[in-house]
């Protein structure tokens, strides 16, 4: 390891330091633990009955980043269509459409705005008749709004998807491929206004990285210091492309929904 | 000589019969489409009286509002059964703006909106509309498919040959685009 990679190191860490304080501003609304409950008790659900339950949580409708033919979607029944049928989920295994298996149609999509306090159930095709519009109405109003309102959020998301459960009935034809990931939490808002003196702040870090790169460039050239340019290897280029609809391979997804449902405000 | 001349057929061949196939595979999706926002605005009008009936006895007052809306549901049925897409949107944008107007006097009513059965109602009317946005939207986005892939080389110069036609887009010509907003906090 020679100077000038020492030095970077210690330049990110540095910047990484004074950085993290403000990259944990947007906190998590759902603690980890209730998202570790939810999950869990999900993917059972999606055993048991084939059925997929996703929760999607943005922290407002504007500035959540998902957009379709160019604008944002900012209305939460067709923000909640989107996401069901055509928003690429990113699981662990590559990015997934549609929610609920293929053909079956068995997908559950609990959408939560947070800034706005709008909720919304969007049913699949394949469970309309199991999970009525009625019915998924009542179950926010029983579970999803009073605890909400008392911000027990884990607790009002993880009772209303325990009672949508309950509606659906066990799978006659076991061991489908399942989701990887069943809670998604987007804390993107559209005013992240960044204070004056971090922007100076980083302007001024990477100023200083600029500055000790040309020294050490310096001592390189004049030989004061030797480059080791043998044990090296950058790893890039490994990552695959980007916006890949669903890539083969055994994982849920591909179904379908048309707008059936509920929605309402906490 | 002789085989450029047949390569050069056997391309034109090609391209008349995949532009032909790709335009029937095209407006066989419209069409299904097409079959879908039906359904649903079938859905709506079997909903309609089921409404007016729940809530004829709270909003004596108001019976023009269910007069009116009982009156273009019949108008829309009968503008469907025309098949004619202007006709059809602007009856449904008639039907449309009138139950909006219905929701705004239920918002008006607080025994209306207490009640049970008309809660419930109103959930169904919102799961109703908002069905029918999204298989309209589907609808326009297929037609805006096919439409395109009429106009386009060369099938614009085979199309109107072979009797593909332009198609309406479905728009509510008087009512929002937005489904009406349904008052239940």
């Amino acid at each position: 390891m020679n100077a000038s990679l020492k030095a970077r190191i210690v330049c990110s860490l540095l910047s990484l330091l004074i950085l993290a304080p403000i990259l944990a501003v947007n906190a998590e609304v759902v603690p980890q633990e209730w998202q570790n409950t939810i999950e869990a008790y999900l993917r059972q659900v999606d055993v048991n009955t084939t059925a997929e339950i996703v929760i999607y949580l943005v922290q407002s409708l504007s500035g959540h980043g998902i957009t379709k033919e160019g604008s944002e979607i900012n209305e939460i029944v067709k923000l909640g269509v989107y996401i069901f049928n055509e928003l690429p989920l990113d699981t662990p295994n590559g990015p997934v459409v549609g929610i609920g298996k293929s053909g079956k149609d068995n997908g559950v999509l609990v959408l939560v705005a947070m800034e706005e306090q709008e909720w919304r159930i969007e049913v699949g095709y394949g469970l309309e008749g199991d999970i009525t519009d009625i019915e998924s109405n009542w179950i926010a109003q029983a579970h999803l709004i009073p605890k909400f309102q008392e911000e027990k959020y884990g607790e009002g998301l993880y009772d209303t998807v325990a009672a949508l459960a309950q509606k659906i009935p066990a799978a006659q034809d076991g061991g489908l491929p399942i989701r990887e990931r069943y809670f998604y939490e987007n804390t993107a808002t559209a005013e992240q206004e960044i204070p004056w003196w971090v922007t100076i702040l980083i302007i001024a870090i990477f100023g200083v990285i600029g500055v000790v790169i040309i020294i050490i460039a310096y001592l390189v050239k004049t030989g004061r210091v030797k480059a080791d340019r043998s044990g090296r290897s950058y790893q890039g280029g490994d990552r695959s492309g980007g916006g890949g609809r669903t890539p083969s391979g055994p994982k849920g997804g591909g179904g379908r929904s048309g707008g059936g449902g509920s929605k309402g405000k906490w | 000589m002789i085989l450029s001349v047949l390569i050069a057929g056997g391309v034109i061949f090609f391209l008349y019969y995949g532009t032909f196939n790709n335009l029937v595979g095209l407006e066989e999706s419209v069409d299904e489409k097409w079959a879908e926002v039906q359904q649903e605005l079938q859905r709506r009008y079997d909903l309609i009286p089921r409404v007016v009936n729940a809530t004829k006895l709270y909003i004596q007052y108001e019976g023009s509002v269910l007069e009116e809306i009982t009156t273009l549901r019949s108008q829309w049925a009968t503008a469907m059964q025309t098949g004619d897409m202007d006709t059809i949107n602007n009856a449904t944008g008639e039907m449309e703006s009138s139950l909006s107007r219905l929701i705004a006097v239920f918002e008006a009513y607080p025994d209306l909106k207490a009640s049970q059965v008309v809660q419930d109602l109103m959930v169904t009317l919102e799961g109703t509309e908002n069905r029918i946005s999204t298989e309209r939207m589907r609808f326009n986005e297929a037609t805006r498919d096919y439409n395109r892939a009429v106009r386009v080389f060369p099938a614009n110069m085979w199309a109107p040959g072979w009797g593909f036609e332009r198609r309406t887009y479905f728009e509510a010509k008087v009512g929002a685009e937005e489904p009406p907003p349904v008052p239940i906090d």
